[in-house]
């Protein structure tokens, strides 16, 4: 009984991992109308930075976030300007297709320059806490594991105060509606562009420190990430990106019971068939709008 | 209540020694080897109501995405205030005083009225000063166009007639100088399109410059100072609603001799 708590908790920690992860991807998709496949690969450039730090500087991985953030906030700028930029003036369809062929390649350039730089060795963060924790009734509880949770919720709250207190978070929701009526009240429309790029880099940042914390960082990790990314949503609905979090504890979970009754081997897998049902099932997603 | 829309910069001084707020000079849009308009002209002074009417694919709606600034215009150059426009974009364009409103209505459908209208208060023209007075100004808005009890209301659930109120209260929210309504009474049954020409009239009560395109064209006589008729592309007539209507060309092109009889 405790092991199977202990293995829903855990789910529900690398869920909120998920959650973090999917974010990002869901805002550039929501507002850009564009699928980031190099997400993931933004992911793995920022918990390398989170690993120099703490490896070269003795920087702790949480407060390094602090620097990880804005660099990668840059990275997405740039980015942007050199490559995003210019997909962004195609129709919707064409936007989605021209961007995943361009982030594609973009994968493939960072994965391997990631590997020249850094060598193929995983690499991960083992703190003076690590492996630390609280005890419940027989269930371990790391702090680096609440952490991931904690700087979850943090994250999608202070998102969620952005985009519906501020008026740049509002031209950004409403750049995402209707870009061509944004324009049309005075909205820069490519300025909300590059700073939703650039968020959505740095909470690519956040969700790399803590997978350098908790799991390992090699440069080919991304694409599994954005692919995980990609499942939570679409379990969430497309143009909800608060949705994103709860779809992602909920596919952290619902792998942790798919791992109890079927094996570990099958954790993945579950993830997938649940992308297919929803697709299937519930194209809008469990909290997008019809 | 309209005085909060008023222009206090400059002052009207009536139809006919009034300042020329837009002017288009020999405007031309190709789209590949398709002229959609053709060496248009077309001025408005400031205060007027101007009608654009034409047959289906006459380059209304091109005109109007070349006067916000949608489409890159091909030749030809278009002057607002006496300033050269013809190189700024659409926000640029927002924020120097022209607005527009969609055919196919098009509000910020996640967000509720008062956003909506309050996005348009804080980067139009004359940007608010604080949030207070971008949700002051916006329920002000939605009071002229009859929306003020749905306020905190989303948007994603309005009857048609209250889309399009929105979408007239979110271009006004930008404190335009000249407003350009796309097809403002299409899908409106009788009572919806009096109450709408019951909007425009209080528009330019307030001076703000409209132009119209319309496919109701007894209603856009009736409100207009002035008419254009284009017809593939390209200019044919311009004068008062008369003049137009007994216009041969224009009767040839779209009127039909029925109205004629009428008019």
């Amino acid at each position: 009984m405790t092991l199977i708590i202990q293995n829903l908790v855990f789910g529900l920690f690398v869920g909120s991992i998920y959650g973090i992860a999917a974010v990002g991807l869901a805002l550039v998709f929501g507002v850009m109308k564009m699928l980031n496949i190099a997400h993931g690969e933004l992911l793995m450039i920022g918990g390398y930075v989170s690993f120099w730090l703490f490896h070269l500087a003795g920087v702790d991985p949480f407060l390094s976030l602090l620097i990880s953030a804005p660099l990668l906030f840059g990275l997405g700028v740039v980015l942007h300007q050199v490559l995003y930029r210019h997909i962004a003036r195609f129709e919707t369809e064409q936007k989605i297709k021209n961007s995943m062929l361009v982030s594609f390649g973009l994968v493939l350039i960072l994965q391997n320059l990631a590997q020249q730089m850094w060598t193929a060795d995983e690499r991960s963060i083992q703190t003076a806490y690590s492996g630390v924790g609280a005890d419940v009734l027989g269930v371990a509880l790391p702090y680096t594991r609440m952490a991931n949770l904690g700087l979850a919720l943090l994250v999608v709250i202070g998102l969620h105060l952005f985009l519906s207190r501020t008026y740049l978070g509002k031209a950004i929701r409403a750049t995402a509606d209707e870009w061509e009526s944004a324009i049309l009240v005075g909205v820069n429309i490519r300025q909300t562009f590059l700073i939703t790029f650039g968020l959505s880099a740095s909470l690519a940042a956040i969700a790399g420190a803590l997978v350098v914390v908790g799991y390992g960082l090699s440069p080919s990790i991304g694409l599994a990430w954005t692919l995980k990314a990609l499942v939570v949503v679409v379990l969430a609905g497309t143009g909800s990106v608060f949705g994103v979090v709860p779809a992602g504890l909920l596919l952290g979970l619902g792998e942790a019971v798919s791992g109890i009754i079927a094996g570990p081997a099958y954790r993945e897998v579950f993830g997938l068939l649940i992308f297919v049902a929803i697709l299937v099932v519930r194209p809008q997603g469990l909290f997008g709008r019809a | 209540m309209w005085g909060l829309l008023r222009r206090t910069e400059r002052s009207s001084q009536g139809h006919i020694d009034a300042a020329m707020l837009l002017k288009t000079e020999q405007v031309t849009k190709l789209f590949g080897g398709l002229t959609a308009v053709r060496g248009v002209n077309l001025s408005v002074r400031e205060g007027e109501i101007l009608g654009l009417i034409g047959p289906n694919g006459a380059g209304k709606t091109t005109m109007f995405n070349l006067i916000t600034g949608f489409y890159r215009i091909d030749r030809g150059r278009i002057f607002f205030q006496d300033r050269d426009i013809t190189r700024l974009g659409p926000a640029d364009r927002c924020k120097q005083g022209i607005a527009r409103t969609f055919q196919l209505v098009r509000p910020f459908q996640h967000m509720t009225l008062g956003e909506n209208v309050a996005v348009g208060c804080v980067y139009g023209r004359v940007p608010a000063t604080s949030r207070h007075d971008a949700e002051m100004r916006a329920r002000a808005i939605l009071e002229l166009v009859g929306l003020a009890d749905q306020f905190d209301a989303p948007a994603h659930n309005l009857t048609l007639m209250n889309r399009k109120r929105l979408e007239l209260a979110r271009a006004l929210a930008t404190q335009p100088f000249l407003l350009l309504l796309d097809e403002f009474l299409a899908g409106l049954n009788p009572s919806e399109v009096h109450v709408a020409l019951e909007l425009v009239r209080q528009l330019r009560a307030s001076n703000i410059t409209l132009i119209l395109v319309e496919h109701i064209v007894e209603a856009v006589f009736g409100v207009s100072d002035r008419v254009i008729v284009l017809n593939v592309g390209e200019k044919i007539a311009e004068g008062s609603p008369a003049q137009v209507a007994a216009d041969e060309r224009v009767i040839d092109a779209y009127l039909g001799r029925g109205l004629h009889a009428h008019a």
